[in-house]
């Protein structure tokens, strides 16, 4: 049982702003430890909508073709580690992850959180994965919580590099 | 489903042909009712517009790629690191707003 356990693969997600400044960069130590590691990075449509809009907006910065960008990322969901959550059409797995928008603002009052965290919570339930994320002023802010309330481990990426040592 | 003081109800003059669609569907679908059905619909079609809004258009997963993911990768981020880190970050905060804004507020 618990050599299986070992050997089980562990599922995290990752909030946009790490995707983009620790995950999408040179020597990313965080990259390394997750394909060194039986970690699977879990992508749902609503991330992938925000990663997108991300590269959108700095395609403009770069002066380049957001199509270049967009099609990189595609490239890079092919990683066996990566594991999207939705399927072709993108648009219909798109709305039937945000068609209960009365229910994410309930979830966001009780916790006190910005409606925008609360696809990533259901996420990490649902996978039973760990949430890394760097928004201080928000999830990190109400982890206990949100740990509390709805068992779900949020850490930083300093915290989940350093659960490796 | 009952009113709230908030409701507002729509009455919408269709032909016949439209209600013998919309009855099909009701019944292939499993709609409870044609409010369900339609604020189902509209609200479909309003995400797609505001997909095209965010992103320019719909979003369709490509069948084939010209580059590995690692590859991909290397092109992606020397892309990246053209920007500084707090643009990065800044970049990243008001696309979660606009996404937010987009998606997760039906007004």
């Amino acid at each position: 049982m618990d050599k299986r356990k070992k050997n089980a693969i562990k599922s995290v997600i990752f909030d946009c702003n790490v995707w983009i400044t620790d995950f999408l960069k040179k020597e990313s130590e965080l990259r390394n430890k997750i394909t060194n590691n039986k970690y699977q990075v879990i992508l749902t449509s609503y991330m992938v909508v925000e990663i997108l809009r991300v590269l959108k907006r700095l395609s403009i910065r770069l002066s380049i073709s957001y199509t270049e960008l967009e099609t990189h990322f595609w490239e890079i969901c092919s990683f066996n580690y990566i594991k999207t959550d939705f399927k072709e059409p993108f648009t219909e797995s798109l709305i039937s992850e945000v068609r209960c928008i009365p229910e994410f603002k309930i979830i966001a009052k009780i916790l006190d959180l910005e409606v925008k965290d609360v696809p990533y919570l259901v996420a990490t339930f649902q996978h039973t994965a760990i949430l890394v994320s760097n928004d201080l002023r928000s999830l990190i802010d109400k982890r206990n919580l949100i740990e509390k309330n709805l068992g779900i481990k949020i850490q930083t990426t300093t915290e989940f590099l350093a659960s490796f040592k | 489903m009952s009113s709230t003081q908030e409701d507002i109800i729509w009455t919408i003059k269709i032909n016949k042909r439209m209600d013998e669609a919309v009855q099909k569907v009701l019944y292939q679908l499993g709609y409870k009712s044609k409010a369900e059905f339609t604020r189902e619909a509209i609200r479909e079609f309003l995400i797609r517009r505001k997909l095209f809004s965010l992103l320019g258009g719909d979003v369709f997963i490509p069948r084939s790629f010209e580059l590995t993911p690692e590859n991909a990768l290397n092109a992606l981020i020397a892309q990246l690191e053209k920007l500084p880190s707090d643009v990065l970050k800044e970049e990243v905060e008001t696309a979660r707003i606009e996404v937010e804004k987009e998606l997760l507020d039906d007004g």
